[in-house]
């Protein structure tokens, strides 16, 4: 009888241990599903941390749209149009540029920048444009030319001839290069009734488009015209010839990122903020904008030894 | 004693059911990062929340459920720093709606 009882107990006992076994077993899986499930999730916020208190998305977006205001002649982008979005420690970036021609903004080129963390890993650009300046700018390829450079690859004869078989009812966009430096101030007494819309910025590198270092640079200029938008970096601007000295300093932290999204691919600043400093503010080159007719007008000034022929609009 | 044990059993119903609500809502949100679209579930994410919560707290009452409870606390509060996290930094890091 004794040994009939210890039976059944022991048999009691193994079922309760296998069931605590199955139990202990499903809490072991379930736990490690929980854990393996969290990892995502906590990447997520370690990412939206990092562009929170790390390197700043709103500073890889101030770089990216700092860049292109002073390295492209003729740009405005609209911040509102910024898109972002963010994965898993990567950030993807896109927006518009745009470019004023006659006395309207048109969109040219659509950027998308893929950043890990800091790292620009992509970039893609699809551009608009009927007239498209060199992919890879180069010594002699530029469109606004230094005076002591020679001549540049691009036919001026030629564009001042395709600019006269234009119709009057266009507006056009011209990339000036002057046969001497000059004051912003002169440029635009010089050309009234046109919209000088970016002044392409002696910094002492220009005259064969080379650093001290040897590297092909990039022209430095910024817009001219007053800009009330909001999103601008010359937005209320007494000075934008002093804006564009600090844009500058802001941007040297950032100067790789900078000349990644540049089409350029050396910006050097050190040593063109120190040129400016030192010999202030003089254009070799301007990009222009107006009436085909008022534009033409300017062939015969002494200031322009250069002409290449930008877009091309229909009256607005 | 009959009344015991089922109270005991719901206990623990309860609390399987809070832990296995927590995975289930901890895998969609990963399905809902991972594809990079926002699921209607993100928007009921506070109702899985709750439910997780409640039937966690419910299940911290019975002995034999008290880890059980803990583990769906623990997923919920989880889920709940996750939403504030995101929605916190969000404004942070994107400046524009």
């Amino acid at each position: 009888m004794g040994s009939y009882n210890e039976q059944i107990g022991s048999a009691n006992k193994t079922g309760l241990t296998g069931k605590m076994r199955t139990v202990s077993r499903w809490k072991l899986i379930l736990s490690t599903f929980t854990i393996a499930l969290m990892i995502v999730p906590t990447s997520y916020m370690l990412t939206f941390a990092y562009y929170a208190f790390g390197t700043k998305s709103t500073t890889l977006m101030d770089t990216a749209s700092k860049v292109l205001y002073l390295t492209e002649p003729n740009t405005a982008l609209e911040e509102m149009e910024f898109e972002m979005e963010f994965s898993l420690f990567s950030m993807d970036l896109s927006f518009d540029q745009y470019k004023q021609i006659g006395s309207e903004l048109y969109p040219v080129r659509h950027y998308d920048l893929h950043f890990v963390l800091d790292n620009l890993v992509d970039k893609k650009m699809t551009s608009n444009l009927d007239r498209t300046p060199p992919k890879y700018p180069t010594q002699t390829n530029q469109w606004l030319v230094h005076p002591a450079q020679g001549m540049p690859e691009f036919n001026s004869g030629h564009d001042w001839q395709v600019l006269a078989g234009l119709p009057d009812e266009t507006v056009v966009e011209a990339y000036l290069s002057f046969n001497d430096l000059y004051k912003v101030i002169d440029v635009r007494k010089e050309f009234p009734g046109i919209d000088v819309v970016w002044a392409a910025i002696y910094t002492g590198t220009e005259d064969e488009m080379l650093s001290a270092d040897g590297d092909v640079v990039s022209p430095l200029g910024y817009p001219v015209q007053p800009d009330r938008t909001y999103w601008s970096p010359f937005r209320d601007s007494m000075s934008h010839e002093e804006t564009f000295l600090q844009l500058l300093k802001e941007l040297q932290p950032y100067e790789e990122l900078a000349a990644e999204v540049s089409s350029h691919k050396n910006l050097k600043l050190q040593e063109r903020i120190e040129f400016i400093e030192q010999n202030g503010f003089t254009a070799y080159g301007a990009v222009i904008t107006g009436p085909k007719q008022e534009v033409e007008a300017l062939k015969d000034s002494q200031m322009i030894r250069h002409m290449k022929l930008g877009e091309v609009k229909l009256w607005n | 004693m009959e009344l015991n044990k089922v109270k005991l059993k719901s206990f623990q119903v309860l609390g399987w059911f809070s832990v296995i609500t927590g995975i289930i809502a901890l895998a969609l949100l990963n399905i809902s990062m991972l594809s990079g679209y926002d699921l209607s579930f993100m928007e009921q994410l506070s109702f899985w929340i709750s439910s997780i919560l409640i039937s966690g707290l419910i299940a911290l009452f019975g002995r034999n459920s008290r880890s059980l409870g803990l583990w769906g606390i623990g997923i919920a509060v989880y889920l709940g720093i996750f939403t504030a996290v995101i929605f916190i930094l969000g404004w942070v890091i994107m400046p524009f709606p």
